[in-house]
């Protein structure tokens, strides 16, 4: 009788134990609650980092790309995505401007040729077109990037191409016209990463910032730059491009 | 050797050796052949052992002879002082061997001691080594041309104290003398990336200055700008910070692969001219820009910024 009750007491107390563990095990990591007051409609800035991964075992292009930054700067209505890697520095700045024919420029800021061109909003609409009615399937798989809990989200775009997100709900999601991969994600992603062939290449979010940003961030250069028409699937080389840097 | 030396006349000093039996006899018999020819004496000779002689004739022997003879058995001289210094430089004058003199003695140095002596001899090389190093830092300049400064252009993104804020002095184009105009890399004639453009060099916190210039607002360019000499300071910054930051908002972490290839590029034979593979390195540099800039730049539509554009095009 006795033993049977020493038995059962021991039982039940590592039962009791073994609850506990897992409990503390499962405890989510202390993540900031909704931040109402960063509206990124108005004012933000979001950094994400480039990694790449590879089993290539020789050094290639994709090195080049490697611990680059990709920056996002919301300002009201104006935005810019700003590319600063080894091998290209690269910005796109959406305006406000009046002018329907320049209310997106793409402007490559480094090497020899450098240019830019302007893009109406259809234009833009066009080139992105690989998003058009893409798919997002949400899970519950969830990661803490920036002391935000983000879930996972699978976007599949109409080809059958996959990219994989973390997003949080507590952040509004940007602008699909930015960012027309996400347009179905219901927050703002955090991370994301696409795989091909023998490599995955990993956006990470470092910083979020709802500082002011100055004025001139979003400001088009104008010297310095040769005009090229946007021309989408052109195959003529350098025929649409100016060869005097316009000079507004 | 010395003490060889110093042994044999120990030995020397308490060596006996008797005469022979009839010396004394034939010496006194010899003396009073010369001296004692006109007086006819006789005495009586007592040898060394004490044993009566008797000569008959002429052994007759005055008590006063007997008396000398028995004071000079009885003589002692007592024997200089022993010196060896003597004794073996007198040797040394007749044989001319010198003796092997013993070493001074040495003082060592305790364990801990010769731990300071190290850390000291150590302590003093990096000095040295560093003070070369940055001589030769000092010495190279940085030439100036173009007027697209990344970090104060309209275009940049730079934050001061969590603002993003772009800087105004973008036409602030200082032209730096350059002390050194072989900074402008020696590259091979087929190498472009490096024929033109300036160069530019980051200080100790990895940051390119904002008074100097990226080549044609290239990182990459500037990168493989730089003379074969003078790149290993910038890339031991690089390894040490792990990225170059170009103003508070944008940097470029340089992964240690892109870090090895750099440094390979950047190896030289004995005449400091760049090896074979490195050559090679330089050719793959300027096919992976020409590349890019065929499959970004020539209006396919291809986007940088976007993530799927990018990675197949990477990983092609």
């Amino acid at each position: 009788m006795n033993i049977k009750f020493l038995f059962l007491f021991s039982l039940s107390l590592h039962v009791f134990f073994i609850n506990v563990s897992a409990q503390n095990a499962a405890t989510p990591v202390a993540v900031s609650t909704v931040d109402s007051s960063i509206n990124n409609d108005n004012l933000f800035t979001i950094v994400y980092d480039i990694q790449v991964k590879t089993d290539k075992r020789k050094t290639g292009i994709e090195e080049t790309y490697n611990g680059g930054i990709q920056t996002i700067f919301i300002n009201n209505k104006q935005a810019r995505i700003r590319l600063v890697s080894l091998m290209r520095i690269e910005s796109i700045f959406f305006s406000a401007s009046d002018n329907p024919e320049r209310q997106v420029s793409i402007i490559k800021e480094s090497g020899k040729t450098r240019y830019k061109y302007y893009l109406t909003n259809e234009q833009w609409t066009l080139a992105n077109s690989k998003y058009d009615n893409d798919s997002c399937q949400l899970t519950n798989d969830s990661l803490v990037i920036l002391n935000y809990l983000c879930r996972k989200a699978i976007i599949t775009l109409k080809d059958g191409r996959t990219l994989t997100a973390y997003y949080t709900n507590q952040l509004k999601p940007v602008n699909s016209k930015i960012e027309p991969a996400f347009s179905c994600i219901p927050g703002l992603v955090l991370q994301y990463e696409y795989t091909y062939k023998k490599g995955t290449i990993i956006y990470t979010a470092n910083k979020i910032s709802q500082n002011s940003i100055d004025n001139n961030i979003f400001k088009v250069p104008v010297k310095g730059y040769a005009v090229k028409k946007y021309c989408l699937k052109c195959t003529t080389k350098g025929s649409n491009i100016s060869s005097n840097p316009e000079i507004d | 050797m010395a003490d060889k030396h110093i042994d044999i006349l120990k030995s020397l000093r308490n060596c006996h050796i008797k005469p022979p039996s009839n010396l004394f006899k034939k010496i006194w018999r010899a003396l009073k052949m010369t001296n004692a020819t006109a007086q006819n004496t006789s005495f009586t000779v007592t040898d060394l052992s004490g044993q009566n002689m008797t000569n008959s004739g002429d052994d007759e022997r005055t008590a006063g002879e007997i008396e000398i003879f028995r004071s000079l058995q009885n003589y002692i001289i007592a024997p200089p002082a022993f010196s060896t210094l003597k004794i073996s430089d007198t040797v040394q004058n007749s044989t001319g061997v010198y003796p092997v003199r013993k070493s001074a003695p040495i003082i060592r140095l305790k364990y801990f001691g010769r731990v300071a002596a190290a850390v000291l001899i150590i302590g003093c090389g990096i000095w040295i080594y560093n003070n070369k190093r940055s001589l030769k830092n000092e010495s190279v300049a940085v030439n100036v041309s173009s007027t697209n400064v990344l970090s104060g252009s309209n275009n940049s993104a730079s934050a001061n104290s969590g603002s993003v804020k772009s800087e105004s002095d973008n036409n602030k184009t200082s032209k730096v003398v350059p002390e050194k105009s072989a900074l402008i890399a020696k590259a091979d004639k087929h190498n472009h990336i490096s024929s033109t453009g300036s160069l530019r060099k980051t200080n100790s916190n990895g940051i390119f200055s904002p008074h100097e210039k990226l080549v044609d607002n290239d990182i990459l360019l500037t990168l493989v700008s730089y003379n074969y000499t003078d790149y290993m300071p910038l890339l031991s910054e690089i390894k040490k910070n792990n990225r170059i930051k170009l103003d508070q908002f944008s940097y470029v972490t340089i992964s240690d692969k892109m870090n090895e290839v750099l440094k390979k590029m950047y190896a030289t034979k004995r005449n400091n001219k760049p090896t074979r593979k490195a050559k090679r390195l330089r050719a793959k540099i300027e096919k992976w820009k020409k590349s890019d800039e065929k499959y970004f730049d020539s209006n396919s539509g291809n986007n940088p910024t976007d993530v799927i554009d990018l990675s197949e095009f990477i990983f092609k």
